[in-house]
């Protein structure tokens, strides 16, 4: 915005891929009946205690590793007091003030210039419950509460809802890329709070008031929720108001963020150290053996794949932009197809179908292999762009191998010179009046005979053979 | 948690405090504990005169650290205790009055 | 029908079960009518199922026949309120826990299950373990069996009533800053506190989480080490259970006092100390040294900030481990409309005045602006006491104390002042701060005919000493016979 300087911060809730829940062995698994992923522990029965999944421990490290974070060996639990009907304890198992992760940043690209977004630390917690409102009532399910989270905290370095954007998609890739986890959206496996305030760019250096709008679970939310909320905030500020501290929703249907309607009550969340949960001290070798084993990151992979495979920078950042589908085009130039013609299947083709269906790569019924066949068919002049696409859309529904649908379907393109000696000697004797064009000196009429051979053909000729036999004919 | 440290009041705010802590008092209660736990708050300043200057604190009773547990799934068999101890139940949800802040 | 006289210890009742001189099921129906008989008097019991004991007796006697040699097969013991049992309520005498069934059993009393032991019934005690007289029990008071107008001690009052009295051989109990050791030495019985650890607490309904500890009360040493032997060691589901082997404590009771150092710590025996206890634990400590045992005077300087540090600590983890009593997953609810009505509601009506007091208390305590002095203080002067500990433990083996400064005292006598009470913990509460090990053990009887109680105190996982020692004295000691009537 002209003349206003613009300041976001997001809290990102990130459900880490373990099998089970952060302190009880519950399974994680999304969309099951209502309270049945739960046992005395997730349900804060009397009696019960909580004990650390390692496996959250090490992916939460893993995650500060990737984002140049200072790991810390020291860290605690701590429990974050507050009354609400999805907290099975009234309190929330969480980090206050020493948090796994501390700093690291996340660089973007936004309209060509590199940003690094800083980040402020990474700590692990607990999820709630999730309630549904039936307008006299409330009822709530306690198969998520338990399940880890960590909360990435950025500095309040984002400047745009842009820039929120693509400190998202960043993150996202990051995370899926070390496996730590899915990022299934639809799940609600990333959830996002975010900070955000004004300030006319007049030299003073007083801070705008934030307001903060929570819970939002699409990255389209979040950038739609911060349009909305900065040109909220300027609009008042040019009317000469001020800008009221407070948590806002966003209404996605209506466009707008909405107050919270939340009573007066006193909040003060009374952190102590968790005294059911030693502290975590790791040790400096086990981390080393986590840093030595993560995995390559987007933009280093990005540049390994023009340097290695030739690629334009726009395709390479294209591919690298979801693990899944770089693994997909590695997987794919591993079985012998040529890296740019794997690379515009896969930017085209692949990416339409992930696009339209919404399917993940793993989910599609097309393996790399058979991809890899199917180019080397066309490489190989054995079929035509045309029939490749065809036979792609046979193998997307079947999971059928490429050379065995070109067979029995009859797709096989038309080389062989008898073959098509014979197509083009009838096509010649049924057109005799173009061959006199032709012969007249009118050579686009040579299109014109190719398009009848194609034809004749059900478009499995080799137009480039039909066209040398064709001239051949007519000219020899 | 840790703001800054305040003058150490000798009168504790029973009505705020018990608000915070979710307990609904009569007005007898309040009285009655507002005098009981000055005089407790009164007492528990002796900690004010305890040599701690340079000790780290002990909130774990003892110097055990990374009590880990595997991530593997178990199983309950707890879904007919569970229901039959929610106080309301229906569909599988525990039924509370509407939440009125939702987002 | 006529029926058996029940030995006194634990290894004759077994050895009586284990030649057929006696069924489980008489064993399990003679405590059942002692209960039937005295309970109403006593309010010891609070749940019992006698269809549920009769049916557990009969198992038992199934496995005896069929060779089950289990350690504690047949023998039945009482169950404070605040541990989890299977199919059992565990209400610890709370109205707020009113419905609440159990889905599961505590580490402790699986183990003590698995062992073989028969379960009598929930004993009474002080609302959620908070008190030290059993006044506090939504269910009323229990009263000391030695004298019906005096309380006997709390938070398991009920459990120390019932072994006292006969109603059980022994019961599973915790001690949070005195529990099982007080009402132990107003009611004549052995109480013993493991080192914080040394027994599971998962399935204990938490008062304060870095205190609680689960232990027994029991008519003798002996008794109180092989029911620690079954129920200790490590248990994955308790993150703060300790990973030490567990001796064969009951085997290890034997052996002599020449060489050993027995501490009296200064600071428990000044100002305060009511002169009958002083006497009958300074008692201890001639009786102790005549048979060879060393004793000399330490220090424990940071006494003085105990009581403090204790309320402290143990109320802001109360505030939040009391906070998922709310109506919405199981006991009590009180309607509202909106569920911050329903909390203050329900928790208003479910909790007693002592329960409220601590919870307003340790919210404070960990609240804005207030944390610094108290919490964190508090906890910085837990330290202290650790390195006290730590330092007399270095010139001495064992601690002798008195339990409680004061004598049983009379039902409704310091109901009205908290903080009277609150004092009377000073001897106790330390060992829990510190987490290391304390038994109790009855040393004589005051003018009114009441019982007064000495503790040993060891260092962490100290329990084969203190029991040794504990057992010697008992030896020298003498039987300490039953309440009359009783
Ligand atoms: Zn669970």
């Amino acid at each position: 915005m002209q003349g206003y300087d613009v300041s976001i911060g997001l809290e990102t809730h990130v459900q880490l891929k373990t099998r089970s829940k952060l302190f009880c062995s519950c399974p994680t698994r999304f969309g099951e009946e209502p309270n049945t992923n739960v046992c005395p522990v997730c349900l804060g029965y009397p009696g019960t205690l909580p004990v650390v999944n390692y496996q959250a421990v090490r992916l939460t490290v893993v995650t500060g590793l990737m984002l140049g974070c200072r790991v810390n060996l020291h860290s605690k639990f701590d429990r974050k007091n507050y009354f609400y009907p999805d907290m099975p304890k009234n309190y929330q198992i969480s980090q206050y003030d020493q948090p796994i992760c501390t700093g690291g940043s996340v660089e973007i690209e936004v309209e060509g210039k590199v940003k690094r977004i800083r980040l402020r630390r990474i700590h692990l917690e607990e999820d709630v419950g999730k309630s549904f409102h039936f307008g006299r009532s409330s009822g709530v399910d306690f198969n998520r509460a338990g399940i880890p989270l960590m909360e990435i905290v950025t500095e309040p370095d984002i400047s745009s809802a842009d820039e929120a954007h693509a400190y998202l998609v960043a993150l996202k890739a990051i995370l899926e890329y070390g496996e730590v986890s899915d990022c299934n959206l639809e799940e609600g496996n990333v959830r996002c709070d975010v900070n955000c305030s004004v300030r006319k760019r007049d030299g003073s250096r007083e801070l705008g008031t934030k307001t903060e709008i929570k819970n939002l679970n699409t990255f389209r939310g979040v950038y739609r929720a911060l349009k909305y909320e900065i040109a909220r905030q300027i609009r008042v500020l040019e009317r000469g108001g001020t800008i009221q501290q407070q948590t806002l929703r966003w209404d996605d249907e209506k466009g707008v963020t909405v107050a919270l309607r939340s009573k007066e009550y006193a909040h003060d969340y009374r952190y102590f150290p968790d005294p059911d949960i030693p502290p975590v001290v790791l040790r400096p070798e086990e981390v080393e053996a986590w840093r030595e084993s993560l995995p390559e990151l987007p933009s280093r992979r990005k540049r390994r794949f023009q340097e290695q495979y030739g690629l334009p920078e726009y395709d390479a950042g294209v591919l690298v932009a979801e693990r899944e589908v770089a693994d997909f085009f590695e997987r794919t130039v591993a079985e012998g197809a040529p890296p740019k013609a794997a690379s515009n299947w896969v930017m085209t083709e692949v990416l339409r179908v992930i696009g339209e269906s919404g399917k993940r790569v793993s989910d599609l019924r097309l393996r790399p292999e058979a991809l890899a066949r199917l180019i080397s068919l066309v490489e190989r002049g054995m079929v035509n762009m045309p029939t490749a696409k065809e036979v792609f859309g046979v193998m997307l529904e079947t999971g059928g191998d490429p050379e065995r649908i070109v067979r029995e379907r009859g797709l096989a393109q038309v080389s062989d010179e008898g073959e098509l000696m014979e197509v083009v000697g009838r096509v010649l004797a049924a057109n005799q009046k173009v061959v006199a064009d032709y012969r007249a000196g009118k050579k686009a009429a040579l299109q014109f005979l190719i398009g009848q051979v194609m034809r004749e053909t059900r478009g499995k000729a080799n137009p480039k053979a039909a066209a040398r036999i064709l001239r051949e004919q007519l000219e020899g | 948690m840790p703001g800054k440290e305040k003058e150490l009041a000798s009168k504790i705010d029973v009505a705020y405090v018990a608000e915070l802590a979710r307990l609904e008092l009569t007005p007898d209660e309040k009285k009655t504990f507002q005098r009981q736990l000055d005089e407790v708050v009164r007492y528990v300043r002796v900690l004010e005169e305890a040599p701690v200057e340079g000790l780290s604190p002990s909130p774990y009773p003892g110097d055990l650290s990374n009590v880990f547990r595997e991530d593997a799934v178990g199983t309950t068999d707890i879904q007919e205790a569970v229901a039959a101890n929610a106080p309301r139940w229906q569909n599988s949800l525990f039924i509370v009055p509407p939440i009125m802040d939702q987002s | 029908m006529a029926l058996p006289e029940i030995p006194a210890s634990l290894r004759d009742l077994r050895n009586l079960l284990l030649r057929g001189e006696i069924a489980c099921r008489d064993v399990a129906a003679a405590f059942l009518q002692r209960i039937e008989k005295h309970n109403a008097c006593l309010n010891a019991f609070v749940h019992l199922d006698a269809e549920k004991v009769m049916a557990q007796a009969e198992r038992a006697d199934e496995r005896l026949a069929s060779g089950g040699r289990e350690p504690l097969l047949g023998i039945p013991l009482a169950i404070k309120d605040n541990l989890n049992v299977r199919g059992d309520p565990c209400t610890c005498a709370s109205r707020i826990l009113t419905g609440y069934v159990a889905p599961y059993d505590a580490t402790a009393v699986a183990r003590l299950r698995k062992a073989g032991a028969v379960f009598l019934g929930r004993t009474n005690m002080d609302e959620f373990a908070m008190g030290s007289s059993n006044e506090n029990s939504a269910f009323g008071p229990v009263r000391n069996p030695w004298n019906t107008d005096y309380v006997p001690g709390g938070s398991s009052g009920g459990a120390a009533a019932a072994v006292a009295a006969g109603l059980a051989p022994a019961a599973l109990a915790s001690d949070t800053g005195g529990s099982i050791r007080q009402p132990a030495a107003f009611c004549g019985c052995v109480g013993l506190k493991p080192t914080y650890g040394r027994v599971s607490r998962y399935g204990l309904t938490a008062y304060a989480s870095s205190m609680d500890q689960v232990g027994v009360l029991a008519q003798s040493v002996a008794d109180a080490a092989l029911l620690l032997e079954v129920i200790a060691g490590h248990d994955v589901m308790d993150g703060t259970s300790l990973r030490e082997e567990v001796p064969p404590y009951s085997e290890r009771l034997e052996g002599d006092l020449n060489g050993v150092r027995i501490g009296l710590p200064r600071e428990y025996y000044g100002e305060g100390l009511d002169k009958e206890v002083r006497e009958s634990v300074q008692g201890v400590a001639g009786l102790l040294a005549r048979e060879g045992a060393e004793v000399v005077e330490v220090d424990l300087p940071s006494t003085r900030y105990a009581v403090a540090a204790y309320y402290i600590i143990a109320t802001a983890e109360a505030s939040a481990n009391l906070a998922r009593y709310d109506g919405v997953r199981y006991g009590m609810r009180v309607e509202g409309a909106d569920p911050i009505e329903m909390y203050g509601r329900t928790r208003a009506k479910g909790f007693g005045p002592e329960v409220k007091r601590r919870i307003i208390l340790g919210t404070y305590a960990l609240s804005s602006g207030y944390y610094d002095a108290y919490y964190l203080r508090a906890t910085k002067v837990r330290t202290l006491i650790r390195k006290d500990f730590e330092e007399a433990f270095q010139r001495c083996e064992v601690l002798l104390t008195p339990v409680s400064p004061v004598k049983p005292f009379r039902l409704g006598e310091k109901i009205e002042d908290p903080l009277q009470l609150y004092l009377c913990d000073i001897y106790s509460v330390t060992a829990n701060l510190a987490g290391i090990c304390g038994i109790a053990v009855p040393c004589g009887l005051s003018r009114e005919g009441l019982p007064l109680g000495a503790q040993f105190l060891g260092p962490a996982l100290g329990e084969e000493r203190i029991l040794q020692i504990a057992h010697i004295y008992e030896a020298l000691r003498g039987p300490f016979g039953s309440p009359p009537g009783f």
